[in-house]
């Protein structure tokens, strides 16, 4: 299909430069300018072109065209021009080449160089233009060339502005959810605490009096009290475990050691799983929402452990390193090979995401390090900010704890 | 337009043409190479072919039109093969890509078997 186009060497069967292109896209025509194409091969192969030097054979021609022009005249003369300004431009020789050429050409010739023919030199003149006209042509095209990248610089910048201003939105949109999903966390830990929380309580105290009643003071009614008075105890447990998970008061009361501390006891009782709690790092470091992401990726993650992990131990260390807050979850169980983004189900990817999106709205970094039979790691870095910039709140910090155990104190930078 | 000879004599009528409505300077060499362009084209690729020069008139102007029409192989997909820095083998901006940049009006048909088409104009500055 592209011979039309081609002088007819394309027609020996051999694969064509362009054969050998990937396909080129439409959308951006500027692309293919770069690219090899047959005409810059050949001025690439050929290393006389490249240094500007004209061929024997294409400077021979042209003095013996230009001869036979400025003698006979005539429109042959002025296609063979038009064929070497051809030949030259397809062989990546410049403008000022050919006109230099040109210049030496004239030079050889006698009438012209003495000036004493002006027919000859309108001849010559003539010749020059026609053999320039193909590089005319190559010459608009780059200009327009030219446009066409200007124009899809100008868009493809407009495309990146409006994208970071969406991503600008999302990262906005993201951060009001979860901020409105803590509150409303803190909410209903207040509510449970507070209303369910001592309404056990006076259940629980009735029942105390009650049992104390002589009416009631057979052994049956005594053995009933007694049980649901145990069961309140263990509800008022549940009640203040359930507060506690959805917003520990300690988070914002006694701080993130105290919080995940406490967090790690919970877990450790309900699942039986052993989790030593390494802290080091002063809690007043870190701003209200910088905690709230630390304490929720170590709930999270501890979560994870106990459904998935198959774990016996974990360690949950917190420390300091340059202008960073680490916390890391490291567990002995089974691991894993793929990222679980990929092969776990819905539910578990929107755990990691979530842990994720909240590391990187306070523009952290979230990974997770896992190999089958070795464990995981996830590993949360949070850049602290200067003190100007953080939101006083009081009563939210634990002095600096120095319980380190030795076995760890590679990894952690002590204070 | 059999020969090598011809696209010389289509050279010649074409650019007496041009003269003849008022073309001057570059534009003549211009008309001339697009001539040199489509009329090699038939030469190598269809047995024959024609080019047929003609005034062409606009409200407000005057064109020079050129058709070269040869009943040779055709191609697949030539409105793209004609468009700058897609067809082209040789690079830069000649072949049919040159001649659209050089035209003011650039139009091509083909039909694989039938041959190819093309008109293009000049018009008079």
């Amino acid at each position: 299909m592209a011979e039309v186009i081609s002088n007819g060497r394309a027609a020996s069967g051999k694969p064509t430069a362009r054969e050998h292109l990937p396909a080129t896209d439409p959308l951006l025509p500027a692309v293919t300018l770069t690219e090899p194409t047959l005409g810059g091969l050949r001025s690439r192969d050929c290393g006389a072109a490249a240094n500007g030097v004209l061929s024997a054979s294409l400077a021979g021609d042209y003095r013996a065209a230009l001869r036979r022009h400025v003698d006979v005249g005539g429109e042959a003369g002025l296609q063979q021009a038009y064929e070497l300004g051809r030949r030259a431009c397809c062989e990546g020789h410049g403008v000022l080449d050919l006109a230099r050429l040109h210049q030496e050409s004239c030079a050889s010739l006698p009438s012209i160089a003495a000036h004493s023919h002006a027919h000859d030199a309108r001849a010559s003149d003539a010749f020059l233009l026609e053999a320039l006209s193909p590089f005319e042509a190559t010459h608009r095209g780059f200009r327009r060339a030219h446009g066409e990248l200007q124009q899809s610089r100008t868009h493809f910048q407009l495309l990146l502005s409006e994208s970071r201003e969406m991503e600008e939105t999302l990262r906005q949109l993201s951060k009001r959810i979860l901020d409105a999903q803590e509150q409303e966390r803190a909410h209903f830990s207040r509510e449970l605490h507070d209303e369910v929380g001592q309404a056990l309580n006076a259940i629980s105290i009735n029942l105390g009096a009650l049992s104390r009643l002589s009416e009631c003071n057979t052994a049956p009614a005594k053995a009933k009290i007694d049980d649901t008075i145990e069961l309140v105890a263990r509800t008022v447990e549940t009640v203040h475990r359930f507060a506690r998970e959805l917003r520990p008061a300690m988070l914002d009361e006694l701080g993130l050691e105290a919080a995940l501390r406490a967090c790690v006891r919970g877990f450790a009782e309900r699942t039986g799983i052993t989790v030593e709690f390494h802290g080091k790092l002063p809690g007043k470091l870190l701003a209200a929402d910088q905690r709230t992401v630390i304490y929720r990726v170590a709930q999270e993650s501890l979560n994870n452990v106990a459904k998935h992990a198959s774990a016996t131990h974990v360690d949950v260390i917190l420390w300091r390193e340059g202008g960073q807050a680490i916390l890391e979850i490291r567990d002995n169980g089974r691991g894993f090979t793929r990222s679980p983004r990929r092969v776990e189900p819905d539910r578990q990817r929107l755990g990691l995401l979530g842990m994720e999106e909240r590391v990187r709205l306070v523009n952290g970094k979230f990974n997770i390090e896992s190999r089958p039979g070795a464990g995981t790691i996830v590993r949360v870095e949070i850049p602290l900010r200067p003190p100007s910039t953080r939101t006083p709140e009081a009563g939210g910090n634990l002095p600096v704890e120095d319980s380190l155990p030795t076995t760890l104190q590679k990894q952690p930078i002590p204070l | 337009m059999r020969s090598t000879g011809d696209i010389v004599t289509a050279r010649q009528r074409g650019r007496m043409l041009a003269l003849e409505l008022g073309f001057t300077g570059g534009d003549v060499t211009v008309i001339a190479a697009a001539i040199s362009e489509v009329a090699r084209n038939i030469v190598e690729h269809a047995v024959a072919g024609e080019i047929i020069f003609a005034e062409t008139q606009a409200p407000g102007r005057t064109g020079l039109v050129v058709i070269a029409h040869d009943e040779g192989p055709g191609m697949l997909d030539a409105e793209r093969i004609a468009e700058y820095g897609r067809g082209s083998r040789e690079g830069l901006a000649v072949g049919l890509p040159g001649v659209r940049l050089l035209m003011d009006d650039f139009e091509i048909e083909s039909t694989i078997g039938c041959g190819t088409t093309v008109t293009m104009t000049k018009w008079l500055r």
